[in-house]
């Protein structure tokens, strides 16, 4: 009998990937932002606010991640934004081969910012390195306030949070108290923005980070 | 909740282990499931047994041990164990370093 102590990270080709996909973006200075959120929690939606909001000023594509179908890069094509979709069949995450394979599809010198809206999913795409530059988070009043005591490792990964939907909160029982408490035990300075896309308030606080984080990209 | 991709992940590199060791009967592997990692031992257990059917690897032993959480403050110098839903140290600071818990390693194979 022979033992090999072996030690090996069972994602350590993933993060091999991530690592070269993050040094091209980085010498491109393109921001890469990783959207992890639920079903139904408003990515695309954060999107489309995102596109009308910017018009032209900055130049963005997005890679969009689900099971099935191209609904949702079609939802963003609508606003002449370019839109891989990259249908994962039954795995619940993106992962960084994934991304390798879809930025072929882009013109990166084109771009200020790449988006890539992951499976809707709070567990399994945390895990997952694509090389991003930053991980937003964005999770919805009608979800519930107890989000991150269940997900911590998403609220862990994220270096922004976003709160959608705060025009329904008077009709949940959602505390923004207990959930900025809740997310501050798992990340303490873990920034936070609040919107609705549907009346379209806050918005100007996600332009206004995300033009922050281009600005600093292309200083850098 | 993709631990069928991992189990794929794991057979992938254990082949490559045996390989280099001239294709000897694999015997043992001993898995390290972090808390955090957002892998359920049982379910990566159920996919690596088919898994390794797959193979004709029969008669391996796996043993899958779970690593805790573990954390450094890095205002005191405190090496803790965090709470699940807190991770924050008990002397209030919440500028912890997670140490471990979070990844997933093969620790370790036998070979006959």
């Amino acid at each position: 009998m022979k033992e090999i102590k072996l030690q090996k990270n069972v994602l350590s080709k993933n993060d091999v990937i991530a690592a070269e996909l993050r040094k091209q973006f980085t010498q491109k200075r393109l921001l890469v932002l990783n959207l992890l959120s639920s079903p139904g929690s408003g990515k695309t939606s954060l999107l489309e606010e995102t596109a009308k909001a910017l018009g032209s000023s900055l130049r963005f594509a997005v890679i969009e991640g689900d099971l099935q179908t191209e609904r949702d890069a079609d939802r963003i094509r609508k606003y002449g934004v370019k839109a891989v979709q990259i249908n994962t069949g039954r795995g619940c995450h993106l992962d960084a081969n994934m991304i390798a394979g879809a930025v072929t599809q882009l013109d990166l010198d084109s771009i200020d910012v790449l988006f890539i809206e992951n499976v809707g999913n709070l567990v399994c795409p945390a895990a997952y390195d694509l090389g991003e530059t930053a991980a937003v988070l964005l999770v919805s009043t009608t979800e519930g306030d107890d989000k991150p005591a269940k997900y911590p490792t998403a609220f862990l990964k994220a270096d922004l949070l976003v709160l959608n939907k705060i025009d329904l909160a008077p009709y949940t029982n959602f505390s923004t108290e207990r959930f900025r408490e809740d997310a501050a035990r798992i990340k303490p300075k873990l920034k936070m923005i609040e919107v609705s896309c549907t009346t379209g308030a806050g918005i100007d606080q996600w332009i206004q980070w995300l033009e922050e984080q281009i600005k600093a990209k292309k200083i850098l | 909740m993709h631990e069928m991709s991992i189990a794929l992940n794991i057979v992938e590199i254990l082949r490559e282990e045996v390989a280099k060791e001239n294709g000897r009967p694999l015997r043992k592997v001993t898995l390290s499931v972090g808390e955090l990692s957002g892998i359920e031992p049982d379910s990566l257990r159920f996919f690596l047994d088919t898994a390794f059917e797959d193979e004709h690897w029969r008669e391996v032993s796996l043993d899958i041990q779970k690593a805790p959480l573990a954390a450094h403050c890095k205002t005191c110098g405190a090496d803790f164990q965090p709470e699940e839903t807190d991770f924050r140290c008990s002397c209030g600071s919440g500028d912890v370093e997670l140490t471990g818990g979070q990844a997933l390693h093969i620790e370790s194979i036998v070979l006959e």
